[in-house]
């Protein structure tokens, strides 16, 4: 997984959901914080990063999967 | 079938750069306007990722020399040409007032060289904070002048005033489905323009030969295809390069502009080594045309050779500069461990057709105008009137102009024709079709199938052979596998979707490569390994039939739009 989702500092504000070109993000609604629910999907722009207010977000650029 | 619908003198497409000035122009004459965005609008697409670089005109430029960057080939409008780099000024003013950030000297927009963007431009703009912040500052914008934004709604398909596709009438609104809830939408409007970005192979697996962004895969162009509208440049699109490692845009048009090497791993600066064999020269390559620089990335390929981009003699100053400017290629480097100021970064090219920036879209005039009534195309969904599709943020935001400006005239006179319920509703049973098969072909699967084709056939160097091998595959996937895609839920609806938007403009994507018999730019072939300008000083053109074949025909290149360059048949650089 490419995105990494701090619960502790999130504070559930949606930002990255909203903004998430491939649509990657959804909220926990018992815990109130955002989680990758399609982790496969991740372009690894760093958008939700940037507009993560709280920096809850990191998401990294190394490939998960073999080199073809 | 219960849908929610919205009504509007124009709707919008897509909202990157080229949606957003058709949005904001369009409504700056009073039209109501709708825009829909597949994911949101601001973020989705790729200009919220573009490499930071607006390559515009500015006065006191020498226009000629601007003329003579855009215009490097015959397929160029060069009557056009220079209409466009006029508006980019306009454009760029514009969007300095709308809130996006310039790094200005003294109060001014600065000037810098770029490079790699396609050609070599003298003067360019670059965005204090990247694509992101120029994309947020325009959807603001938007939204303060009145535009009504609608996200995570994919359009799937045209409707047309006959209830037919192709049609014989005029476009009077789309449908789609919501992204997560799979919710059908209808939008009815007597003006539809399409900015949703280039036909590109979409959501390519982390890895895989394709870099960003995964959104793009032509579902405007689809949709234009299959409603009739004729459709043009596929050949010259595709093809380029990207990090090795990792997913992300190549980054060129700041990095080239600064002037930044390539070498191989015997610590070699390729392109002296290709400028000594008379093949490449450093100028083509750091800070001019992007073919060139992918066609060198080949040859060391083909030569076993790894090839690393080096800007390692940046000043400090520079490497700022770069970070500001590139913000999302600069993070990804450096979270995979690349410090450009002490380390080179793999590169390897792309193969050609992968992808349409630079081409392949409706064919539109000046105004933006389709073949089809009420429908309009700007940006790479369009052949941006065969202006320099190089010049990528430019030609987007001033066709985008240009489209909304020539919709809200059309809207004026014309009256609303309401959508057939018929075809709302077998276009919208269409879409949503995958959800009810649970046991047909899942998106990984038919994906696998079109990266195994890329990777086996297609190479980066084409021959006819390689070409008709992978049409025949991508032909048998459109017809056993498509038929057959399922979705699991509407997240991967919208995936399915996408693909099958791929699947049906790559037959029509390779006849055109297979037609053309000669090299150009990216397109390499080694069966025909020169550039005929005696013979191919045309455009291939294309559009659907009613039985669901397709007619391909050649139309020449009219002589007033033409650059002047001789008639002969030349050997192609890469193969001399």
């Amino acid at each position: 997984m490419s995105v990494r989702i701090d619960e502790v500092v999130c504070t559930g504000c949606g930002a990255c959901i909203e903004s998430c070109p491939t649509d990657v993000l959804r909220m926990d609604r018992e815990r109130s914080t955002a989680y990758v629910a399609h982790p496969d999907d991740c372009q690894v722009c760093f958008l939700c990063e940037f507009d993560c207010p709280v920096d809850a977000i990191f998401v990294s650029s190394q490939e998960q999967r073999g080199t073809p | 079938m219960h849908s929610q619908v919205a009504t509007s003198d124009i709707l919008v497409v897509g909202g990157g750069i080229a949606g957003a000035f058709a949005a904001i122009k369009a409504r700056e004459t009073g039209a109501d306007v709708v825009l829909v965005d597949k994911a949101f609008f601001g973020r989705g697409g790729a200009s919220a990722l573009a490499s930071g670089v607006y390559a515009t005109y500015m006065p006191g430029d020498d226009m000629e020399n601007r003329l003579a960057a855009t215009c490097t080939a015959p397929h160029v409008n060069r009557r056009l040409a220079e209409r466009f780099i006029l508006r980019t000024y306009e454009c760029l003013m514009d969007m300095d007032g709308w809130g996006v950030k310039w790094i200005k000297e003294d109060g001014v927009i600065a000037r810098r060289m770029s490079g790699g963007g396609g050609t070599d431009y003298p003067t360019n703009a670059m965005m204090a904070e990247g694509g992101p912040q120029m994309m947020m500052a325009l959807r603001g914008h938007a939204l303060r002048e009145g535009v009504r934004v609608i996200n995570r709604v994919m359009i799937t398909d045209l409707l047309t005033s006959d209830g037919a596709h192709p049609t014989g009438g005029a476009i009077v609104g789309a449908v789609g489905i919501h992204t997560r809830t799979a919710e059908p939408w209808v939008f009815r409007a007597r003006a539809t323009i399409i900015c949703a970005g280039a036909f590109a192979f979409p959501y390519t697996p982390v890895g895989s030969f394709q870099g960003m962004p995964q959104t793009s895969s032509g579902d405007g162009v689809a949709a234009m295809f299959r409603a009739g509208a004729t459709m043009g440049k596929f050949e010259f699109g595709g093809g380029g390069m990207r990090p090795s490692e990792f997913f992300c845009a190549p980054g060129l048009e700041m990095l080239g502009g600064l002037g930044c090497r390539f070498i191989n791993d015997a610590g070699e600066d390729m392109l002296s080594l290709d400028r000594s064999q008379g093949k490449y020269t450093h100028e083509d390559i750091t800070r001019g045309r992007r073919s060139a620089l992918g066609n060198a990335l080949i040859k060391e390929a083909e030569a076993g050779r790894v090839v690393y981009l080096d800007a390692r003699h940046f000043t400090a100053d520079e490497h700022r500069l770069v970070k500001q400017v590139v913000p999302i290629v600069v993070n990804t480097f450096e979270r995979a461990g690349y410090d450009l100021s002490k380390d080179v970064v793999p590169y390897r090219p792309t193969p050609p057709g992968s992808n349409g920036n630079n081409g392949g879209g409706a064919r539109v005039n000046e105004r933006g105008e389709t073949s089809l009534s009420g429908l309009y195309a700007a940006g790479n969904c369009s052949d941006a009137a065969y202006i320099s599709m190089g010049q990528s943020l430019p030609a987007c935001s001033v066709t985008g102009a240009w489209a909304g400006e020539s919709a809200a005239d059309f809207v004026r006179g014309a009256a609303a024709t309401p959508p057939d319920p018929e075809q709302v509703d077998e276009l919208i049973e269409r879409a949503l079709a995958p959800l009810q098969r649970e046991d047909g072909a899942s998106f990984p699967v038919v994906h696998e199938l079109f990266q195994r084709m890329y990777l086996e056939e297609m190479g980066n160097v084409l021959h006819a052979e390689r070409l008709e091998r992978a049409l025949s595959q991508a032909e048998a996937i459109r017809t056993e596998e498509l038929p057959r895609l399922s979705a699991s839920d509407p997240h991967d609806l919208a995936k399915v979707n996408a693909l099958k938007n791929f699947a049906e403009m790559l037959a029509p994507a390779l006849t055109v490569l297979l037609r053309r018999q000669e090299s150009r730019g990216n397109i390499l072939r080694e069966d025909y390994p020169f550039i005929d300008n005696e013979n191919w000083g045309c455009y291939t053109v294309f559009r659907r039939r009613p039985d669901g074949g397709t007619d391909f025909w050649e139309e020449p290149i009219p002589e007033d739009a033409e650059y002047p360059v001789a008639r002969v048949k030349t050997g192609h650089p890469f193969f001399r």
